[in-house]
């Protein structure tokens, strides 16, 4: 009997290769993208605990401190049924995608560069966006680029905001800004999308050429806007390589080309691992892998007013939500919606739900992927767990 | 630290809504040095938070038949100053089955009778459908309706109507201080003979022999800056906003207390509205209730089942500055307006005035500015109603999308909102500034460089209410922090600032959204978790210094 995966997010996709890696046929549904392509393409496993409003970078702490921390703190937290598998699930999914390179869990995390003009700490990104990890930079000169007659970029103001925001952190690096010309003779070019412009460097040459077009900047980095390719892995190296400056990218929130990268890799990896695919959306029998997301996936949905899980009508956590308030009083939060999902037991496997059925990612009720920040890891790592498990008793 | 304006002025205006930006642009076309002071933003009160409606008044056609002539002259004024700001919205009022015939012949009698009103602003006479007929141009209509009578109104864009009165004040002499709150009155004896406001670089003495005290909902604290008291019956009015229109009609229909609310196509969505109850709470802290909302929804879902299909975007809320009269229901008490000379007071110079609608607003206007020209012996005559307001002139949508490589669909809502300005604003505009800045509007980056520039706003709030940036479906999601580089790109917010005024528009646009959130269906919680994602877990804003 083989494995059903419903779901083709970060958390599906390393569910159905992890059923395949323990030997069983796996057949994946999904009805299309969902929030992990419009992810930023870094990936979270634990917030720091002792962030503080208004510091930045309170401290330097790495995965493995944070995680611990995140698991005091939330004894609900799904991620605490499956913490013996985070150091493999993360390593298993580098194999597999290539854009990220595996880091150990007590190195100290990332800090990034945002599209916001904001610095981020992560525990693992793309590899063009590890690039511009803040502390590398220090007395570095670093030139944000953006695009002749392109207003997707905002390149003056990340470039400002980021030598402010480093600078309070201690950080002292040379933030310039400069425009590089690309698909200047294209009349609707102030029109385009990244994702239109990620495509054109997909081309072959195309990153080379840019590059070219870079070669005599003076600088320790470029910056470029987060349009370094849809579905080639090493766009940015090849703009390094033929600028002969090292290249990175931002992590990018707004239409976010990374996340479509991540996805595209995704897509790749289950391809090449011979997972079938299908659109069906009826409940699957046998041993299943629930993978569907919360409410931008569709995992989630409320009819009335009631939340409940889409596909098998499971029931639904809304952790700290007094009566039905699913909403904090300011936008900044906590609000109890983002924490809605499915509870599971040790083996994740959902309360209320039939034999064989396993749950992992943002389906998952009890956590707060946005101020927990834990979500892509969270959904690797239970994604695996959850394929393994539904395997073993494929 | 105070400073005293380099100028005496003939008039100094309190309260920049419509009656503020109005009554300024009037007294100014009269000749007459006037500055205009306005706490926040213009039209950032009652007179961007209404309907949004021209009208012609029909409901007060029993009661108060003068404010329904006035209103039909005046509308017909206002669309004749201002064409390219009104939009005609046909609209539809249900006969439900049980209606017995005298009260149907009774809608139909009104409805002729407003007919007599309606040359007066370019409308067209009712007509009378049956049940087929009003199901045929309103598929969603429900089984309860058994026909139908129409009629038809002007709809205009409340913030830029303001907008445009202040700009013309602006052009013709007047001094526009807004984010600048009355602080104090300045006295000579007892006659009142200026004020003195708060602006952001300092105090300023404004002197003037009279001031006009047209703060809406806030003119009793602005009176009461000379000791007056002025009284009102402030009504709390809630609309909900839908991101799309909802058919082709407004449609008016009775409330389940017997009220009319209607839901109406508005910009490129639709409003449902209005409750009106009183208020005690400060014009400031009103929040809507789910009651308010299922309110209005079962209202029009009586008649227009479908909408509980359609989910909201967000409420709105406004505070109606009501003449104060007791013992009469919100619904029953007067839209006339009056004008208050405070002399009789004990504090000469100073004239307030309240009530009144939208809708006749330079009628409102020009009386006031008559009886400010009376104190100061002015004779000139007003020329509101015959001189046009900026853009007035035509424009073409399909050529200048042509011209300028623009999306046709934001030429036309750049025509819609600028008229012959549009042409002018792209003209100028840098090469990269024809890209799209809010996509559910669409906004292009020119038309916020141009709000930036040309029309004095100073944050993403200011930016929303001159474009209506972040009104659509993402309610903010991506044009925030894009309009956030933007203000620092044009050199007016420094990092801080720029990120100061994302945050603040991401709270005001939370604000108007809890209650949508509480609706029925998924798509509003999945918005909101990529708005969070967007702004908290990437941006990571709550742990910015200036959050």
């Amino acid at each position: 009997m083989g494995v059903t995966v419903i779901g083709g997010g970060a958390a599906g996709a390393v569910a159905a290769l992890a059923a395949r890696a323990g030997g069983a046929a796996v057949d994946l549904r999904s009805r299309g993208w969902g929030a992990t392509a419009l992810s930023s393409g870094a990936i979270d496993l634990a917030g720091d605990p002792a962030e503080v409003a208004g510091d930045p970078w309170a401290g330097r702490p790495c995965a493995a401190r944070n995680f611990a921390e995140m698991l005091r703190r939330n004894p609900r937290h799904p991620l605490r049924h499956v913490r013996e598998a985070v150091a493999s699930a993360l390593g298993r999914f580098c194999d597999h995608v290539p854009l990220y390179r595996p880091r150990p869990l007590d190195a100290p995390d990332l800090i990034l560069p945002t599209d916001l003009g904001t610095w981020k700490s992560t525990f693992l990104a793309q590899g063009s966006q590890t690039a511009a990890h803040l502390p590398a930079l220090a007395g570095k000169r670093v030139v944000v680029f953006g695009f002749r007659g392109w207003a997707g970029f905002a390149p003056k103001f990340l470039a400002a905001s980021l030598w402010n925001l480093a600078r309070r952190g201690g950080i002292d690096c040379d933030l310039a800004v400069g425009e590089v010309g690309w698909l200047e003779d294209d009349p609707f070019l102030a029109l385009r999308e990244p994702h239109e412009l990620a495509r054109t460097l997909d081309e072959p040459g195309a990153a080379e050429r840019l590059g070219e077009n870079l070669a005599a900047v003076d600088a320790d980095l470029l910056l470029l806007p987060p349009v370094l390719g849809l579905s080639t892995v090493d766009v940015a190296d090849r703009i390094a390589g033929a600028a002969g400056v090292p290249v990175a990218e931002p992590l990018a929130s707004d239409r976010s080309v990374p996340g479509i990268r991540l996805q595209m890799a995704l897509d790749r990896a289950l391809f090449a691992a011979g997972v079938k695919r299908s659109n069906a959306t009826q409940r699957p029998p046998g041993p299943a892998v629930l993978a569907t997301g919360r409410f931008i996936g569709g995992g989630i949905v409320r009819g009335e007013r009631e939340l409940r899980e889409a596909l098998f009508d499971l029931p639904v956590v809304v952790p700290g939500a007094p009566g039905s308030q699913l909403s904090g009083p300011d936008v900044g939060g906590p609000h109890p919606y983002l924490s809605a999902g499915v509870p599971t037991d040790e083996r994740l496997r959902p309360d209320g739900g039939p034999p064989g059925l396993f749950a992992a990612g943002a389906v998952l009720g009890g956590y707060d992927a946005i101020r927990e920040r834990c979500g892509l890891g969270a959904a690797i790592v239970t994604g695996h767990v959850a394929g393994t498990l539904a395997a073993e008793i494929a | 630290m105070s400073e005293t304006g380099n100028r005496p002025y003939d008039a100094v205006v309190i309260g920049g809504g419509i009656n503020g930006c109005g009554v300024a642009r009037d007294l100014t076309l009269r000749g007459l040095r006037v500055a205009l002071v306005e706490r926040r933003d213009l039209g950032a009160g009652t007179s961007g938070h209404s309907s949004g409606m021209i009208h012609g008044g029909p409901r007060y056609l029993l009661r108060e038949r003068e404010v329904t002539r006035a209103s039909c002259v005046d509308a017909g004024r206002i669309r004749a100053i201002a064409p390219h700001l009104c939009f005609r919205i046909p609209f539809l009022v249900p006969i439900l089955r049980g209606t017995s015939r005298v009260m149907a012949e009774a809608l139909e009698a009104y409805m002729e009778a407003y007919d007599h009103f309606a040359p007066l602003k370019d409308g067209r006479p009712h007509t009378r459908l049956s049940a087929d007929e009003a199901r045929r141009i309103e598929p969603g209509l429900g089984p309860e309706v058994a026909g139908a009578v129409t009629f038809d109104e002007w709809g205009i864009d409340g913030f830029r109507l303001c907008l445009m009165n202040a700009r013309d004040a602006r052009l013709h002499g007047a001094d526009v201080f807004t984010y600048s709150p009355a602080v104090a009155l300045l006295r000579d004896g007892a006659a009142v003979v200026g004020a003195v406001v708060r602006t952001r670089e300092g105090e300023r003495r404004l002197e003037a022999p009279v001031v006009v005290n047209v703060a809406g909902p806030w003119a009793p604290e602005v009176a009461q800056l000379a000791g007056v008291t002025v009284r009102l019956r402030r009504g709390k009015g809630v609309h909900l906003v839908y991101g799309r229109r909802l058919g082709n009609f407004g449609i008016m229909t009775r409330a389940v207390d017997g009220r009319w609310i209607f839901v109406e196509p508005q910009q490129n969505g639709a409003l449902l509205g209005t409750t009106d109850d009183d208020t005690y709470a400060g014009a400031d802290e009103l929040r809507v209730s789910r009651d308010e909302v299922e309110y209005l929804i079962e209202g029009i879902a009586h008649v227009l089942p479908s909408i509980r299909d359609h989910r909201f975007l967000r409420t709105i809320v406004g505070v109606r500055p009501t003449l104060y009269e007791y013992g009469r229901s919100p619904d029953a008490l007067s839209r006339d307006h009056a004008i208050l000379d405070h002399e009789e007071d004990g504090a000469p110079g100073l004239l307030t005035m309240v009530g009144g609608k939208l809708a006749y607003y330079r009628a409102m206007c020009e009386e006031l500015a008559d009886a400010v020209c009376r104190k100061v012996g002015s004779q000139a005559a007003c020329t509101t109603h015959v001189r046009s307001l900026p853009g007035a002139g035509a424009a073409d949508a399909g050529l200048i999308a042509e011209r300028f490589l623009v999306p046709e669909p934001a030429a036309a809502r750049l025509v819609f909102r600028h008229g012959s300005d549009a042409r002018q604003m792209l003209e100028s505009a840098q090469e990269s500034d024809r890209g799209v800045l809010c996509s559910c509007e669409p906004v292009l980056r020119a038309e916020a460089r141009y709000a930036l520039d040309a029309e004095g706003a100073t944050s993403i709030d200011d930016l929303r209410r001159r474009t209506r940036l972040g009104e659509g479906t993402c309610q903010g999601t991506w044009c925030i922090g894009r309009a956030s580089a933007l203000l620092h790109e044009v050199g007016a917010a420094s990092v801080e600032q720029a990120h100061r005024c994302a945050i603040e528009s991401l709270r005001e646009r939370w604000r108007g959204r809890t209650a949508a959130l509480d609706q029925p269906g998924t798509a509003t919680l999945a918005t909101e978790e990529l708005m969070q994602s967007r702004y908290f877990l990437v941006g990571d804003y709550g742990r910015l210094p200036w959050a």
